[in-house]
């Protein structure tokens, strides 16, 4: 008994001393990628560039300190190589501290690399287990990712946070690593991204652009604005969006609506057996933020011509949305998946044609506006009362 | 010494000068021994033990002219007949009263009565709740015990033990509720202690515990009466000790190391929640530096982005590791706790000064530990005193250390493992044959109702099955306060 204490103490020692603390890193020998910029060099190499956080800088605590870092709260580093493990191995041999990616928030794919296709990257983001899968995605249009990431953006700590905050704000995409993967492999589906530009007229800022779309996993087209809020309250995604119209009690005036909620909902019926319909119903709650007519929007009549032509102003835009995507053929929509959904069987026969199919699919867009708030005042503050139209 | 005196009869040969020589033989040259002749006899008594005006007023006034026993006014007079009798009452306070020729002398109990005031127990304070605390006096403790409990079924069985100390202990118990077996237990274990001395109730609590490596009391130790009084309602058991404000209550468990006695005296709601709070903050205690420890050195990836930013700057200019910090800082603040209970009271304050620098701001500010580390042990510290019973505490300050190097050495993983070792040891403790994490484990789920909240008092009908078993019922059902009913004449009864 004595024996066999004695015996198991000295193998938990043993166990705790020969094993040490093997993974031990201290949190100052951490370099933390923030975010990563991916790009296609001229030779078709890839280039990564990775920013990492400057842990002196970035604390409100220590801004005393000053340790001749300029104040500069990240630091780039940059390599090229022809697979992304060899990057990572290129970028951690400039780099003084253990790379970790798994605070990385933002992934940028430079214009030229995303039409090349992401099948060649995408596979270290999946395998690897330091990736967070929230990290968000986006596509720099027109440019390389690793302008983005130089840019100054003195609001944010780091310049990758402010992307970030855009993304979460609702105008954009949202695509984290996630759904990026669920998209690319769900049956019936692709791949969509934010498009950000940098607006160069006064001080580079980010500026969301639109969104990207991919098809088997290569960047094949882009939405713009309007076409992105049609695409987003089609997903039933978009928190922010405006709809500006005239209605025909002042045909010259226009009237913003804000898109408050936004309910989409897709609908397949089997036609002749196997021919699947779509149709969208969209139901959208908005609320008056511009008036620029002489109207008294307390009037119900009024904003029932405002629900109509809200209604239509969506309906063209989430039609020109899909006629954009069926031009692709990119179904980012997700229709063919709602088809699977539903009718398993009959949308295997058709899966390997689909991205052809669905570039003839007709899709109904039903939508039904309410607008239920027309903010303070129903007509313009301005205007003496006989010059409104009650 | 003395024992070899015991069995001697003072009697052996009738009463006279040569008994009082070998009395003197017993105490030795004790200086504060005086035997003070009365016409027919002598008076033997420690002059330190007795009170000389009760000695003046009922004994010798008394027997100024010779000794007759119904001239005695004192409530304690004893007829003793052997030398080990007579040399207790003499240690105990008596006036020995050797009246020549005659077959016995006769103690008179004039003893010493000095004892500090009741005061609130400092260890065991409340908002709300009676004040009184234990004293050193025993019979002082056994007062407050049995003006709470006027009842005659309160048992208070008393024993001498410590060889040389001879200290009372005296057993208190509710006839009616104890579980039998408890008490036998109780008994027993009491009578195989063989010790030269008692000084406090420790030393009993060290001798008669279940598990004696383990760090955990099995014995709560108390200081107020209405404790001691709210043991004996549930059928459990106390020891007073002579000497000591500290009562000893067994058996315990390890919720009722958590419950402390004002839950009982404030609103349940209020009470449930702060029950709660300690819950949290044992854990808070026992884990706050290993956890922080183990994600900052081992799962940087599980701290949100801008705090993990925060601690990497505060951490950036420290020397040493988080690890070596964490105990670094905890062993200074076990240090500055005990430096401020053992110092003297005037410079109590400079330690509370220089301990503030030490572990705080300079600390921080001249780069040796990192300000988030500083945090950590402050709220570790403060968790630590939420735990109503001090040597629970302890136990928990104590485990922090292990567990903390298991942070450092495995991360998450050893922290799991320490807890689960932890388990382990708490599973298998018993606390005088009732199994220490009742009544959660083995369930009983109406004993929950005074574990994991406070039900209030009209709920809490029954006594806690493990140790009140015998007499489950501590009041009929039906008790819920209610508005009168309009309709009911004789006042009916609210469900």
């Amino acid at each position: 008994m004595k024996q066999r204490t004695r015996i198991s103490l000295l193998a938990v020692s043993l166990a705790l001393m020969t094993s040490g603390c093997w993974d031990r890193r201290e949190i100052n020998d951490v370099g933390f990628a923030l975010a990563t910029a991916i790009d296609l060099s001229e030779d078709q190499q890839f280039e990564a560039t990775v920013q990492v956080a400057v842990p002196t800088a970035l604390s409100p605590v220590s801004k005393q300190g000053g340790s001749g870092n300029n104040g500069q709260s990240v630091m780039s580093i940059h390599a090229s190589g022809g697979t992304i493990d060899q990057l990572r191995a290129r970028i951690q041999k400039q780099l003084s501290r253990r790379l970790n990616t798994s605070h990385r928030r933002l992934i940028v794919f430079g214009e030229d690399m995303a039409r090349h296709g992401l099948e060649d990257v995408m596979d270290e983001l999946s395998r690897s287990p330091a990736n967070r899968l929230r990290t968000f995605i986006v596509v720099a249009k027109g440019m390389r990712g690793a302008e983005f990431l130089d840019t100054h953006y003195p609001i944010e700590a780091y310049p990758s946070e402010a992307i970030r905050e855009l993304e979460k704000m609702g105008f954009g995409a949202e695509t984290t690593l996630r759904e990026f993967f669920i998209a690319a492999t769900l049956p019936g589906s692709e791949p969509y991204v934010s498009t950000y530009t940098l607006e160069k007229d006064h001080n580079p800022v980010f500026q969301l652009q639109g969104i990207g779309v991919f098809k088997d996993m290569k960047l094949v087209g882009t939405l713009d604005r309007q076409e992105a809020q049609g695409f987003l309250m089609l997903l039933g995604k978009l928190k922010v969006g405006e709809v500006t119209v005239r209605i025909p009690s002042s045909p010259q005036d226009d009237i913003t609506v804000q898109v408050k909620k936004v309910k989409s909902k897709p609908n397949v019926i089997l036609q002749n057996g196997n021919q699947p319909q779509v149709s969208y119903q969209l139901d959208v709650v908005g609320e008056v933020s511009e008036n620029t007519t002489v109207l008294d929007l307390m009037n119900p009549k009024y904003i029932a011509e405002l629900d109509q032509a809200v209604s239509a102003g969506i309906q063209k835009q989430a039609q020109a949305a899909l006629k954009k995507l069926q031009s692709y053929k990119s179904d980012a929509l997700g229709i063919g998946t709602a088809i699977y959904r539903q009718e398993p069987v009959i949308f295997d026969q058709f899966a390997d044609q689909w991205p052809q199919l669905f570039a003839k699919q007709q899709v109904g867009i039903e939508v039904n506006v309410q607008v239920r708030q027309i903010g303070m005042l129903g007509p313009q503050l301005r205007l003496r009362d006989k010059e409104v139209k009650k | 010494m003395p024992r070899k005196h015991r069995r001697r009869q003072l009697n052996e040969n009738a009463l006279n000068s040569q008994s009082l020589d070998e009395l003197k033989q017993i105490f030795g040259e004790s200086t504060d021994l005086l035997i003070r002749p009365f016409p027919g006899g002598h008076v033997v008594y420690l002059r330190t033990q007795i009170d000389q005006v009760r000695l003046e007023e009922t004994v010798l006034e008394r027997i100024r002219h010779g000794f007759q026993l119904d001239r005695i006014s004192s409530a304690y007079v004893l007829p003793v007949h052997t030398f080990a009798q007579a040399t207790q009452e003499v240690l105990d306070g008596s006036a020995l009263l050797v009246v020549d020729g005659q077959q016995e002398a006769y103690a008179v109990r004039i003893n010493l009565t000095e004892h500090r005031a009741i005061e609130e127990p400092s260890t065991e304070s409340v908002i709300r709740g009676p004040r009184s605390g234990f004293t050193e006096e025993l019979d002082l403790n056994l007062y407050l015990v049995r003006k709470r409990m006027r009842t005659p079924s309160l048992r208070v069985e008393e024993q001498i033990i410590g060889e040389i100390t001879r200290t009372r202990v005296a057993l208190l118990y509710e006839e009616g509720i104890v579980e039998p077996n408890l008490l036998r237990e109780v008994r027993s274990r009491l009578q195989t202690i063989k010790i030269d001395g008692v000084l406090e109730s420790n030393y009993i609590e060290e001798l008669i515990q279940d598990s004696p490596f383990s760090m955990f009391p099995t014995i709560q130790n108390t200081e107020r009466p209405d404790v001691v009084a709210g043991a004996l309602l549930e059928g459990r058991v106390a020891l007073l000790v002579d000497g000591t404000p500290f009562a000893l209550v067994m058996p315990l468990t390890f919720w009722g190391a958590l419950q402390a006695s004002e839950d009982y005296y404030s609103h349940y709601t209020i009470a449930t929640a702060i029950r709660w709070i300690r819950f949290t903050f044992l854990f808070i205690s026992l884990l706050f530096p290993s956890i922080y420890v183990a994600i900052t050195t081992f799962h940087q990836e599980m701290l949100p982005t801008n705090l993990l930013l925060s601690v990497a700057a505060a951490r950036e200019g420290s020397p040493f590791p988080a690890l070596v910090e964490a105990l670094l800082m905890e062993v200074t603040f076990e240090a500055l706790r005990e430096a401020g209970v053992r110092l003297p009271k005037p410079v109590g304050q400079a330690v509370s000064i220089v301990g503030a620098l030490v572990i705080g701001q300079a600390a921080v500010e001249a780069g040796i530990i990192s300000a988030p580390m500083v945090i950590v042990v402050a709220i570790t510290g403060i968790a630590s005193f939420t735990i109503p019973r001090y040597n629970f505490g302890y136990a928990m300050r104590l485990l922090r250390f292990p567990i903390i190097i298991l942070a450092g050495s495995l991360g998450l993983f050893g922290i799991v493992v320490g807890l689960m070792l932890l388990l382990i040891h708490l599973c298998g403790l018993r606390s005088f044959g009732i199994p220490y994490l009742a009544p959660l484990a083995p369930l009983s789920l109406s004993g929950l109702k005074d574990v994991l909240v406070r039900v209030p008092h009209w709920m809490m009908r029954s006594r806690p099955r493990q140790v009140g078993k015998r007499n489950l019922q501590r009041m009929p059902a039906g008790q819920r306060p209610a508005p009168p009913t309009p309709h009911a004449e004789g006042g009916g009864e609210a469900e």
